[in-house]
């Protein structure tokens, strides 16, 4: 099957991308670096180059690499929830509301860590989680169909930015200016607390999603037909909301809301491998964390040694590709 | 054999029809006649168990079909929709493997699922078409492929929503001549949705005929379909010609005078 074959081409690139990556980019930054001597040097207190590598590079980029992937794992999901191409964790309000937790959290100065996380990476987990419930419980009373779905997502964000406006506006200079910072989104994790401490919910979530592609791809040929070939429809369209919350409330908990990866990623990927949902979740989770590493590696070697918000490069180099795929859809007539 | 008990169904406080009980045998064949909103697709997605009625039970092989997870009742009941979307994505081989949902529930399809696909491509005639996206074949193609997809079900039972309204003349005999074969030879079970009386008549052991003043009617062809019925279920005089050598029987409206 053609399908197939492309699918295994874009898995083992995806593959050879990520280990690339892993190797290329903590090698990247303000400081050179010797990755032989980190690498013989691993595990020594006193040597810079291994604290710097260890501690700093590698988990920024396995940050990305996980952000990436379940923001882009996310957005696939929703788009094949709602068969509609626009439908990302963004548009249905989730990672509005994850913004939402953490500026609330920020506002009123909470600090300290549960489980190796701030309070205001919970804050944020809260926050997606609880719009994902509202969201689903809205969507539930209309027949949990596309469009009510997209509907109340749309106007549950809109309430959420709403909020974040009105608590930046009540906020003084300094921690204004915080909030901004952290809603252009980031990846600055030192260590490994912050990321073993989003693995569970991401590791959960990518399972709710993953093992959802059969019915994920039923699902787009449309709710009926779906259930009349034995999907459980509502079933399945909880769990995976449920899967999508808990992968976005994860990322957003630790990077911020990081626009576009979970539009580029997936669209792209669908114009190279084809619609079938099963081949591309894995390939959403690879290239998508592909894609962030990349993506954040420029933005902190490009204006060296400032740093450019990642968020704010994956959006401008994810508006004018959107453009791209509106444009180019006009070929096509499938929602997708 | 899929049993209607009783069943009260409406959309507003005005029920579409209250109690009708009928059933429908291994090996027959029921087509559900009548007016536009007598409630034809309604009947035929309360079978199939999407939607759940207001009192009364679909009873399948002993079972409500209420009772059974949407896997099991899909093994048992396929169901063809009315009004395809032009712009549904996959292929038409992609989409005939989706009816094989119920048997792989996420499993990745092995050889005998390609080869029970395969012949429900070539019972369609779909095989020259197989690997064309679903939005650029004809509508026609469109239709036997969601057909081709039910067959692919290997359910004892198939219910069909007007299957035969995008085909064309060779297309819609030869559609009814296989739910005629699959009746006979395999003993399913067939319920279709159509406004074709004429190829209903022909083809069905049995007919149920909606929207009449005294209520649901429901018997063979020879007993339903006579011209006072049809005239009270539709509203316009209906005229009925036997074809000479038992070439069936054809039913005319009245046109009225040509102006």
């Amino acid at each position: 099957m053609k399908g197939g074959v492309r699918g295994a081409v874009l898995l083992a690139a995806g593959l050879l991308a990520l280990a690339a990556t892993l190797l290329v980019c903590p090698l990247f930054g303000s400081r050179p670096l010797d990755l032989g001597r980190a690498l013989a040097e691993i595990g020594d207190p006193r040597s810079a180059d291994a604290l710097v590598f260890f501690q700093l590079r590698l988990p920024r980029v396995l940050c990305a690499l996980l952000v990436g992937g379940a923001l882009s794992l996310a957005g696939l999901a929703l788009q094949g929830l709602t068969r509609n191409g626009l439908a990302s964790e963004y548009t249905l309000g989730v990672a509005s509301g994850g913004a939402f937790g953490a500026v609330l959290a920020l506002r009123l100065g909470l600090a300290g860590a549960l489980v190796g996380l701030p309070i205001s990476s919970f804050a944020a987990l809260l926050g997606a989680g609880l719009v994902a419930v509202v969201v689903l419980g809205w969507a539930s009373r209309g027949g949990f169909d596309s469009g009510s779905l997209l509907l109340s997502g749309v106007t549950i964000g809109m309430i959420a930015s709403a909020g974040i406006l009105l608590v930046q506006y009540l906020s003084d200079a300094t921690q204004s200016h915080l909030m901004v910072r952290w809603l252009m989104g980031g990846m600055d994790v030192v260590g490994y607390g912050a990321l073993l401490g989003i693995l569970p919910f991401l590791v959960a979530g990518g399972l709710l999603v993953l093992l959802h592609g059969s019915e994920l791809n039923q699902l787009l040929q449309g709710d009926e037909l779906a259930a009349a070939r034995g999907v459980a429809v509502r079933r399945v369209r909880g769990a995976v909301l449920a899967g999508v919350a808990l992968l976005t409330g994860a990322a957003v908990s630790v990077a911020g809301p990081i626009g576009f990866v979970g539009l580029i990623v997936p669209h792209t990927l669908r114009l190279l491998g084809g619609l079938d949902q099963r081949r591309l979740g894995p390939l959403a989770v690879i290239w998508g964390g592909v894609f962030l590493a990349l993506c954040d590696t420029v933005a902190r070697t490009i204006l060296a040694p400032a740093e450019i918000p990642v968020g704010v490069l994956t959006a401008l180099l994810g508006g004018p590709f959107f453009l791209w795929v509106l444009g180019s859809r006009r070929r096509r007539l499938t929602p997708l | 054999m899929i049993r209607a008990q009783s069943l009260t169904f409406g959309y507003g406080a005005a029920p579409l029809f209250e109690r009708l009980s009928f059933d429908v045998a291994a090996g027959e064949a029921l087509a559900v006649l009548g007016p536009n909103g007598a409630g034809k697709s309604t009947i035929l997605r309360l079978l199939a168990g999407l939607l759940v009625p207001c009192s009364g039970d679909v009873v399948l092989d002993e079972r409500a079909v209420s009772d059974l997870a949407p896997h099991e009742r899909a093994r048992r009941v396929a169901y063809v929709p009315q009004g395809i979307d032009p712009r549904m994505p996959f292929t038409v081989f992609e989409t005939v493997m989706m009816g094989r949902y119920a048997h792989l529930r996420g499993r990745w399809e092995r050889d005998v699922d390609r080869e029970v696909v395969r012949r429900a491509l070539g019972t369609m005639r779909l095989e020259a078409v197989a690997e064309r996206p679903m939005e650029q074949v004809s509508g026609g193609e469109r239709q036997r492929a969601l057909i081709a997809s039910a067959l692919a079900q290997e359910a004892p039972v198939l219910l069909l929503d007007e299957p035969t309204t995008a085909l064309d003349v060779r297309g819609r005999v030869e559609a009814l001549a296989l739910l005629d074969r699959l009746r006979r030879e395999e003993q399913r079970t067939v319920v279709l949705v159509t406004h074709d009386i004429d190829l209903a008549a022909r083809f069905c052991t049995r007919v149920l005929l909606l929207g009449a003043p005294v209520g649901p009617v429901e018997g063979t062809a020879g007993e339903v379909l006579c011209p006072e019925r049809l005239e009270a279920a539709y509203g316009i005089p209906v005229r009925v010609f036997d074809l000479p050598g038992d070439a069936g029987r054809v039913f005319v409206p009245e046109y009225g005078r040509k102006p």
